[in-house]
């Protein structure tokens, strides 16, 4: 009997030996292991520094957005179950693709709330990469290592913008009609871009060829290149030696241990610390006797903040899902504008500054911003080595007093465009007229 | 840690509550209770909730999905025809039947309804959301929807009698005259109607019908008096709702039990009062088919002098007598052949009887003011209508009719052209809608009238006005040399030099073809830039070369025309020449 | 800390971390129900069960008429007598060709005789005969939903 039951444990015990390859204690191994035998886990290092966990390091904002494309990833799955990309015109004088759209509020269970989380974060996500964004440049952390890594972000940000771009046009009304053909208007302005607007929308103008090139960029093409690049920006992140940091001294304070979880030394050297010697960090060791270790297990506490970011996430989006319903205007008619007929948010600066001149304002200003900033840690790499002047305490240090003009200026560009989009947004109504929001209800698209 | 396990433990409860509101929103929907309510009141019990969908297949194999039974749930169930809103079954569509052929299981409720019939929200099904494109249609405007399935252009459809009488009243009120229905009218006037209800909800046309400029803001359409009654704008706008390009059936594949019956043409071949005064008043003659309706805009007056009929063109009381039975026909024909402007639209589809008898209904119209009438009474019968109570030219007329009427109550216009008035009067303005009244009032009933006139005009005139005379100069005259330009020797006017002139001087009023229309003439009020390209005006004894080089330099007293004394008379004179160039007449 | 203490200690966050857990498993699991309800059909968009055809449509005495679209073959026995088989297979559901001696199925290879009666072939059972509802209007509803036994015929006119 009791061998039948040990054989029973026996077995019990292969079975989760084939799933974990560890068992859950407090140990320093154990915790290791669960970071580097986990697919999931195993992207993050097995120890962080403790700086890195805290609000301040990062707000999240980046993990936000990853997570919002997550979320976007699949509700996006979700809704092409119940989608088509076609305009084909009902004898109820309704377009398929905008029927569908009715479909998804009506009579599918939940296809409201599906369609609320994705627009939503949509809208989010672009916010959120501007805001990483804004961290990121503030903090330095583009600086020692990874302005490549900067470039790649970039990328990523206008990858999320055109993302979002193409799929505003799929549910085929109004408000997708008119603000897509605005977009697609101001390309035509920049040299070479009326050959890029003819790929894109497959016609000489917004049609059903356009909805369903854009409806293919939009669930296949962007998503994949967009996966990719969000690897390698891990993956440099990761070889970059984690987030951004200055380096330790000893006259930083020790941050108390107890708020990172026991860890049990049951290793013969009491004293040593054996993973530290496979650590792989570039930059400037401290000293070793003068080191502060401020290093600390992944497990459990960074994997929790990240659940908490992500459950935090969810919670905000799909509180704003139930109780906002993503705008739906009548089907696409492309007979009668929208009056005024604005672009979705992001854009609507751009189509402010198209207002007072359409090559500056829309290829000329827009351009130097995107590509300018893209840049931007090569352009400070540049005159900082030829000024001699180059700064290595810098990375990871908020608003460092070294870099503190050119913050200045990156929160400028920022205010600019914030100022342009908030005008656009609010403050024009019919025939691009100045309005006062508080006397005219908001009109014609821009979100 | 036990702090960040709590926050995760809140967080996660929080995430439980918002996805629990958010599976109450999905589950907590109209349609079930309405369902449940239903079985309730029907004493049956609840099946459990069902989306009813009617898939309505068309002859092209589109399917029309109506979802509106999800909550009409008795809508065809005799034994719900007590209950309450949305629940309680529809009244009969076809009356006197006793099984009504309309079956709801197949043709669902948007086929008549519009809505938006995949929604099962209330407020989006039926219509109310922003920008949707066919808000729901209620009560007898559903009428409108008759004609997607059936074929209905003349005849009588049994229940569909606000329909009809929309059609009636397209006829009647001569609305037919302006906008084109195919089958029915071909006019270039206004924008045609043929796919009205496609492009327009209902809503739209019943407010473009009482108010031409809510929607369109430069409209010319004219304000009809009946617009007022409600129910004869929501039989038009219920006819004109159902004039659909895309239609559910064709004429042949319209549902039985009805069937298009063929449409005679019969049209008045007798000149004859009667038929004229059936043409007239938009009633139908004998039987014919002959459309009219000149009552809808055109007043008359009957043998005691009362007026009767539209405000929106001239009294016709005079015509025949002012204008001659000859013009009178060419008006009816095309109006623009006398008066440039004219907004009356063509009738040009009349046939001989049909003009003859309109002509010899004219003709009865007698009324005249008894002999020894004083200025004020004649004014009042006459001229009133066109020039208005306080002699501005704004009379009720007068928002139609292009030129304005003439303002009196301008005094310098009145001191510096009163010797004009006598002609004017007698024998009219041409290119205008001033008649010559000569074969109605004597030359010395014309004088009085010009007493009245000057005498109400006169009462707050500026004192010591005086236009100052000048004369044509003469050609080639070395007595009176053209001092502006040098002290050349005056010439014939030249047209070319003249239209270059004029395009630099005068089209922002006058426009650029010289038809009075200038983008700056929209600013101005009354009068308004003459159109300068109207033959019957131009041609006229009164309006000479003096008159126009007066005008030029001078200006036009009480009229926005300014001075041009800028000009060389040289130049004046090439721009007399352009105008004259451009009116000559044929020979 | 003394043992015991810590006990305590990792006990609390033990159970803290497994009710998370647990709820967010809950949420998961309560979302997958929905995304189940979000997948179900509730309408559907197919050929509707019931059709009409009107009464001079009809053929000839002896005479039979195929729907194709609604896989129904209408046949007039006598003046007065009408009936509707089905042409769907009652094997696996393709549909059956007419030919001289009844139906053929070119799925399997399943045969009917002229009534719908199986004759050979995996076929379990012969093609249903549908229903036939006189309707105002001079029409004929065919309900292709509901199988009543063969030689079912329906007196119309």
């Amino acid at each position: 009997m009791n061998e039948i039951i040990e054989q029973a444990k026996e077995f019990g015990n292969k079975i989760y030996d084939s799933i974990f390859r560890h068992r859950f204690d407090n140990t320093g191994l154990t915790k290791s292991k669960i970071m580097f035998s986990n697919v999931m886990l195993h992207v993050q290092p097995v120890k962080i520094h403790k700086r890195s966990v805290k609000f301040k390091t990062t707000m999240g904002m980046g993990l936000i957005t990853f997570y919002l494309f997550l979320i976007l990833a699949l509700t996006g799955i979700l809704l092409m179950f119940h989608y088509v990309p076609s305009t084909a015109i009902g004898p109820d004088g309704l377009p398929d693709a905008y029927s569908r759209m009715l479909n998804l509020r009506s009579n599918v269970f939940w296809g409201g709330f599906v369609r609320n989380m994705h627009r939503w974060a949509a809208h989010g996500m672009v916010a959120f990469v501007a805001l990483h964004m804004l961290r990121v440049y503030l903090a330095g952390a583009h600086r020692g290592g990874r302005e490549f890594n900067w470039v790649i972000g970039c990328i990523l940000g206008l990858l999320t913008v055109f993302l979002s771009y193409t799929g505003y046009l799929l549910p085929w009304d109004q408000l997708a009609f008119w603000g897509v053909k605005v977009g697609t208007e101001i390309a035509k302005l920049a040299p070479g871009g009326a050959l890029i607007r003819g790929i894109l929308l497959g016609d000489t103008d917004v049609g059903a060829e356009a909805l369903v090139r854009f409806y293919v960029l939009h669930v296949a093409v962007l998503p994949a290149v967009m996966g990719f690049l969000i690897a390698v920006h891990f993956f440099r992140i990761r070889k970059d030696g984690g987030l951004a940091r200055p380096a330790d001294t000893s006259k930083e304070k020790q941050i108390p241990d107890e708020e990172f979880g026991d860890v049990k030394n049951n290793s013969v050297f009491k004293t040593a610390r054996s993973y530290k010697l496979v650590e792989i960090v570039k930059g400037n060791e401290p000293k070793v006797n003068e080191e502060v270790d401020q290093m600390m297990f992944a497990w459990p506490k960074l994997i929790i903040r990240e659940l908490m970011v992500l459950l935090g996430v969810c919670l905000v989006l799909s509180a704003i899902s139930v109780f906002f319903d993503a705008p739906l205007e009548g089907p696409a008619d492309p007979n009668h504008p929208t009056n005024p007929a604005k672009a979705p948010w992001y854009f609507l600066g751009l189509q402010e500054l198209t207002s007072y001149h359409g090559f500056i304002g829309g290829i000329v200003i827009p351009g130097l911003l995107a590509g300018g900033v893209m840049v931007l840690p090569y352009i400070e790499m540049f005159f900082e080595t030829f000024t001699k002047t180059w700064k290595t305490n810098v990375p990871g240090v908020w608003f460092a007093r070294e870099r503190g003009l050119l913050n200045v200026l990156f929160i400028g560009i920022y205010v600019f465009m914030l100022v342009l989009i908030i005008i656009g947004v609010y403050f024009r109504g019919e025939n691009w007229a100045i309005v006062y929001p508080w006397e005219h209800p908001l009109s014609g698209g821009g979100h | 840690m036990i702090k960040d396990y709590r926050i995760l433990f809140l967080l996660a409860f929080l995430g439980l509550v918002v996805l629990g509101l958010s599976m109450k929103k999905a589950f907590d929907q109209d349609w079930i209770k309405h369902q449940k309510t239903y079985y309730e009141a029907l004493g049956e019990e609840f099946p459990g909730a069902v989306i009813k969908q009617v898939n309505v297949k068309t002859p092209a194999g589109a399917m029309l999905v109506d979802r509106c039974q999800s909550c009409h749930i008795g809508a065809s169930n005799p034994d719900a025809a007590g209950f309450e809103s949305p629940l309680a079954a529809h009244p009969p569509i076809v009356p006197g039947v006793e099984n009504d052929p309309h079956d709801f299981a197949v043709i669902g409720c948007a086929v008549c309804h519009d809505g938006s019939s995949r929604d099962l929200d209330m407020h989006l099904a039926h219509g109310e959301a922003h920008g949707w494109i066919k808000p729901l249609l209620t009560g007898p405007s559903a009428q409108a929807s008759c004609n997607r399935c059936h074929a209905m252009e003349t005849g009588r459809l049994p229940g569909a009698e606000l329909y009809v009488e929309g059609r009636e009243l397209f006829l009647e009120k001569a609305c037919w005259g302006c906008h084109t229905i195919a089958g029915i009218s071909s006019s270039s006037q206004a924008p045609e109607l043929s796919d009205a209800g496609g492009k327009f909800t209902y809503d739209y046309l019943v407010e473009s019908i009482v108010d031409p400029s809510a929607n369109i803001a430069n409209s010319k359409m004219p304000y009809f008096d009946w617009a007022h009654d409600e129910e004869t704008v929501a039989a038009l706008a219920t006819y004109l709702k159902g004039q659909q390009k895309a239609r559910l059936r064709s004429d042949e594949s319209a549902p039985i039990g009805y069937i298009k019956p063929k449409s005679e043409i019969k049209r008045v071949t007798e000149p004859s009062v009667a038929a004229g005064r059936a043409l007239f008043a938009g009633a139908p003659y004998e039987g014919s088919t002959s459309m009219g309706g000149c009552v809808n805009c055109h007043a008359i007056r009957n043998t005691d002098g009362q007026l009767a009929g539209g405000q929106i063109g001239p009294d016709l009381t005079w015509a025949i007598r002012t204008r001659g039975q000859e013009y009178t026909r060419d008006h009816i024909v095309n109006a623009r052949t006398h008066v440039v402007d004219s907004i009356m639209p063509t009738f040009k589809d009349y046939n001989d009887a049909e003009l003859d008898s309109l002509v010899l209904f004219l003709g009865t119209l007698t009324y005249k003011l008894p002999e020894e009438s004083e200025g004020q009474k004649m004014y009042d019968a006459y001229c009133v209508s066109c020039h208005g109570e306080d002699l501005n030219g704004r009379g009720v007329v007068s928002g139609m009719l292009d030129p304005y009427p003439r303002d009196f109550s301008k005094a310098q216009f009145v001191l510096a052209y009163e010797e004009r008035f006598k002609n004017s009067i007698l024998n009219g303005v041409g290119g205008t809608d001033m008649p010559a009244w000569k074969n109605i009032l004597s030359e010395q009933k014309v004088e009085t009238l010009i007493e009245f006139i000057k005498e109400k005009s006169l009462e707050n005139a500026p004192e010591n006005y005086k236009r100052i005379a000048v004369e044509l100069p003469k050609i080639g005259d070395a007595e009176r040399l053209d001092y502006k330009d040098k002290g050349k020797l005056i010439e014939a006017g030249d047209a070319e030099k003249g239209y270059e002139a004029f395009q630099k001087n005068c089209t922002s009023c006058h426009g650029k073809l010289a038809n009075g229309k200038g983008p700056n003439a929209y600013n101005l009020e009354h009068p308004l830039p003459r159109n300068l390209i109207s033959k019957e005006f131009l041609n006229q004894a009164a309006v000479s070369d003096e008159r126009l080089y007066q005008s030029i330099l001078l200006g036009v007293a009480g009229a926005p025309m300014p001075a041009h004394d800028f000009l060389s008379d040289q130049t004046i004179l090439d721009i007399i020449a352009f105008i004259r160039a451009n009116t000559e007449e044929a020979e | 800390m003394s043992e015991e203490k810590k006990d305590g200690k990792s006990r609390r966050e033990l159970l803290t971390l497994g009710s998370a857990f647990g709820l967010m498993g809950l949420a998961a699991a309560g979302a997958a129900g929905a995304l189940f309800k979000y997948m179900m059909p509730v309408v559907s968009y197919g050929t509707p069960r019931k059709f009409l055809v009107p009464v001079e449509d009809l053929p000839d005495v002896g005479d039979e008429l195929i729907f194709d679209d609604m896989k129904v073959v209408l046949r007039r026995q006598t003046e007065k007598e009408v009936a509707a088989i089905s042409l769907v297979c009652t094997h696996l559901g393709c549909t059956v060709n007419r030919v001289e001696t009844g139906f053929l199925c070119p799925c399997h290879g399943s045969q009917y005789d002229s009534d719908g009666i199986v004759v050979g072939g995996p076929a379990p059972k012969t093609l249903p005969w549908l229903d036939i509802k006189v309707v105002p209007g001079g029409q004929l509803e065919i309900d292709t939903g509901a199988a009543l036994e063969e030689g079912t015929f329906f007196a119309v006119v």
